[in-house]
């Protein structure tokens, strides 16, 4: 069955864990692990899982520096993950809309 | 999951770091105290500030690696700039007029909460706990009842009861901070390992 272009969904950034991430990446230039952890609430090992498939995809950046003498691992949206996203979200909000319309 | 708070969490994040009112907070009631009670003794305000600052910095710090940072783009930080210049005039301008007009209200004061108001409700968002504590600050200032104080008395009471807002303002921020994020010292969270 064929589904129609845009309302098929972007597999990669569908997955709840990386949906998060990517979404609070929308709003800043970047964040450090441990901030994207507290806000999405994942674990040390799922969030860094994610981070390596959204590295490898080209979405996000992720650069590794030290603060204050501690390791710190800090992650930025790059302007294909920025468009990646913001399609979702926009696929995603056709999709509700799509349920929503009555049929004709 | 909720995309409106992920994708306001980091956006909101530096106004929930509200520990850091603290020591701004004690500078208000410090210089206010300080002129009233030891009659203008010049060296309190420089020494609150040589406690403050550094108390400042090292809250910042603790919010940093117990929370994480966040960067900002650049037109977020104009932003937040103008607001605090925009604060900041509002409590020059309503301090000129306390000077040049005998009111029987604390423009300063008064301006100071509605300013402050503006500004939480422009970048965090107002709660209940803003609108209480810097309401009743407002209402309070606009209280006929100022002009039985002189007017540097006037001005130092207010000062007083604005640091003590910002304060009580700043626990209420932080404890929001705690319940969204959860506790500063949660197992299994670091950038060591990342």
């Amino acid at each position: 069955m064929h589904e129609p272009a845009d309302l098929v969904v972007d597999r990669l950034i569908h997955e709840p864990g990386r949906l998060a991430v990517l979404t609070v990446l929308t709003s800043v230039e970047s964040t450090d692990f441990l901030f994207l952890q507290r806000a999405t609430g994942l674990t040390k090992g799922n969030l860094s899982s994610h981070l390596t498939k959204l590295e490898e995809a080209g979405l996000v950046q992720i650069s590794k520096k030290f603060v204050h003498k501690k390791p710190n691992t800090s992650v930025q949206l790059t302007p294909e993950g920025k468009d990646r996203i913001a399609n979702h979200w926009k696929r995603l909000e056709r999709l509700r809309n799509f349920g929503q319309d009555p049929v004709r | 999951m909720d995309r409106d708070s992920l994708a306001t969490a980091a956006t909101r994040y530096p106004n929930l770091q509200g520990l850091k009112s603290v020591p701004i907070g004690v500078m208000f009631m410090l210089a206010g105290t300080g002129n009233l009670v030891w009659e203008r003794s010049h060296w309190i305000f420089p020494a609150g500030l040589l406690l403050c600052v550094p108390a400042y910095l090292r809250i910042g710090r603790y919010y940093s690696s117990s929370f994480g940072r966040v960067t900002f783009s650049r037109n977020r930080m104009i932003k937040d700039l103008a607001l605090t210049l925009a604060l900041v005039a509002v409590m020059a301008g309503t301090y000129a007029v306390d000077q040049i007009w005998d009111l029987p209200i604390s423009g300063f004061a008064a301006g100071f909460a509605a300013a402050t108001l503006v500004f939480t409700a422009c970048s965090v968002g107002l709660n209940s706990q803003h609108i209480a504590v810097l309401g009743t600050l407002l209402v309070v200032a606009l209280l006929p009842v100022w002009g039985v104080l002189s007017p540097d008395q006037e001005f130092n009471v207010a000062l007083l009861l604005m640091g003590i807002a910002t304060i009580v303002v700043g626990v209420f921020d932080h404890r929001l901070l705690v319940r969204t994020y959860g506790p500063a010292s949660g197992v299994g969270l670091g950038n060591e390992s990342a």
